[in-house]
């Protein structure tokens, strides 16, 4: 029968280029990787959260593509450097910190993490803010140099680009302010969390790129924190961004 | 025994059997209804804490007097005096501003009033109604002299905070109980009574919220309570905190622990609800008496087939003994 025939066809073919597309959505570019230079992985997993952290606890990039569970979006520049990343949960229950050697040259702009966590799963189900990653230009063993990266936990793909700073505010009001910032913005306030436990951080503090000048390459951020009638010490740094398309 | 009266015996116990069993599923499908079905719960928080936060949805319980507190109304000013307020000045809120009340021990109580909308909190009337309008962020500071404050409110309620770095004000004790609706009558039991420890967060929950259908932190009433400096000196002092308000559950964040959801018991329900615990009573009367029933019936089918049994040797006796005369 003709009509059969042609039914038969069409089936293979929607079948055929299911199978064509399905690959194809599913694997990103092969991306660098920075390979872990401190050894053995250093990581914590606690059923009972302990208290830690530190004011400034990770700055994210979300809705980029990332293939990795943990990679680095990076300028060309910081090639062949080391990084060290901390990685904390909001609960506080899994905490990590580790150096990693960047390849010496970098041809995409972001670079999966060596991450050979015994936690994957754990990590895995985290939902963006519930996870917050540094990366500091330097070794874990030495001093804070001030400038970070920006990192990405591959969640919310294909939401709009927003660098997210995760804040242990310490419950104060938190404000952010760019202070090379071409369009000279009042600082703007921190949203606190306010639901669920907040033992590694408590507050996020959101900057969309398309606010930004296009030609930005470093960020002077400043965090400014105030309990009560009392002004705290304003936390700096400068974080580092790649040329994003 | 009479053939008519056997059968007759037989046709009741097989009858006695079947509404035996229909009886007690009847009976426990009513209780099990009546145990599992959903009531109104209300949950009463009762706490001394030094930090409370809320969102204001009813500004008409929230207008305070606030008389001689002082006003910095800057984020950014490193003025840490502000400005004094007349003495019969009056704090009125907004709706969605959030509240943020400390006190450490007789200390100050600061009042920090912000809100996520680019709004204004709220704003503050004098004795001759003159009104100033505040921005987006104000904090007031009270002093407690003389009298007590009583802040009254209505929104969405967070009692202490989870202990973390920074973190310096937290819940000093209290408790947390539940109420719950009888089946029948506008009256209510208690379900249950949890102590709370120091360092705890508290937080009351809907399951589902009416719009969205998504869990919400739910709305309630409390008040919080200053005691003045004088007379007082203990740490536990800080803010005395009663809120009520009904809830499916309330959260609590535990440092050390994954914390835990406060609910009604329905083993509760037996204990304190009348109707439930006079069904059970019932249940349990019922299954006696069958249970009752049943044995005698037994004892009767025993009783009769030893009768029968000693008839029958009787007769053979008799029979052996005429046979023996003859």
């Amino acid at each position: 029968m003709p009509g059969a025939n042609i039914m038969d066809k069409t089936i293979f073919s929607t079948l055929l280029l299911i199978l064509l597309a399905w690959p194809q959505s599913r694997v990103y570019a092969q991306q660098p990787v920075a390979q872990l230079k401190s050894h053995p992985f250093e990581e914590q997993f606690h059923d009972q959260a302990p208290v830690s952290g530190r004011v400034i606890a990770g700055v994210t990039l979300t809705g980029y593509a990332s293939s990795a569970l943990l990679s680095l979006v990076l300028p060309a520049s910081a090639a062949g450097s080391s990084i060290c990343v901390q990685v904390m949960t909001r609960n506080g229950r899994y905490w990590s910190k580790n150096t990693f050697q960047l390849p010496a040259s970098i041809s995409a702009t972001a670079v999966s993490l060596e991450y050979p966590s015994e936690h994957q799963k754990f990590l895995l189900q985290q939902q963006s803010d519930d996870l917050a990653v540094l990366g500091t230009a330097r070794e874990c063993s030495d001093t804070d140099t001030g400038t970070v990266y920006l990192s990405s936990t591959g969640n919310e793909r294909d939401a709009e680009p927003v660098v997210s700073v995760f804040v242990n505010s310490g419950r104060s009001d938190t404000y952010l302010s760019v202070k090379n910032d071409v369009n000279k913005r009042s600082p703007a306030r921190c949203q606190m969390i306010q639901q669920g436990r907040r033992t590694g951080y408590d507050t996020i503090c959101r900057i969309k790129l398309s606010e930004l000048a296009a030609s930005q390459e470093n960020l002077d951020i400043k965090i400014v924190r105030r309990r009560y009638e009392r002004m705290l010490p304003a936390t700096e740094f400068m974080l580092k961004l790649p040329k994003l398309d | 025994m009479h053939p008519l009266f056997q059968k007759g015996l037989l046709f009741v116990e097989r009858r006695c059997r079947e509404s035996k069993i229909i009886i007690l599923i009847f009976a426990l499908l009513v209780v099990g209804w009546l145990s599992g079905t959903d009531r109104e719960k209300i949950f009463t928080l009762d706490v001394s804490t030094e930090v409370v936060r809320f969102s204001v949805t009813d500004p008409l319980l929230s207008e305070w007097m606030i008389g001689n507190a002082r006003l910095i109304d800057n984020p950014f000013s490193e003025d840490s005096e502000g400005v004094v307020l007349g003495e019969h000045s009056v704090l009125m809120l907004n709706i969605g501003t959030q509240v943020r009340m400390q006190r450490h021990g007789i200390e100050t109580v600061r009042l920090l009033l912000t809100t996520d909308k680019q709004a204004s909190v709220g704003r503050i009337e004098d004795a001759d109604g003159r009104s100033t309008e505040l921005g987006e962020w104000a904090l007031l500071l009270v002093e407690v002299s003389g009298h007590p404050l009583v802040f009254p409110f209505r929104g969405t309620l967070t009692a202490g905070d989870d202990v973390a770095i920074g973190v310096n004000s937290i819940l000093l004790s209290g408790t947390v109980s539940v109420v719950e609706q009888q089946l029948l009558g506008n009256t209510h039991y208690t379900a249950g009574v949890e102590d709370l420890d120091p360092g705890d967060r508290i937080q009351f929950w809907r399951q589902h919220q009416p719009v969205t259908g998504m869990p919400a932190l739910a709305i309630v009433d409390g008040f919080i309570r200053a005691e003045p400096m004088e007379g007082f000196s203990g740490p536990a002092d800080a803010l005395a905190l009663v809120a009520h308000g009904q809830a499916d559950f309330v959260q609590v964040e535990r440092l050390g622990s994954a914390g835990y959801q406060v609910r009604a018991s329905r083993w509760a329900r037996f204990l304190h609800d009348p109707l439930l615990a006079a069904a059970a009573a019932a249940l349990a009367l019922l299954a006696l008496l069958l249970e009752c029933s049943s044995k005698c019936i037994e004892f009767t089918k025993l009783w009769r087939g030893q009768d029968k049994t000693s008839i029958a040797a009787d007769t053979q006796a008799s029979d052996n003994k005429n046979g023996t005369q003859a």
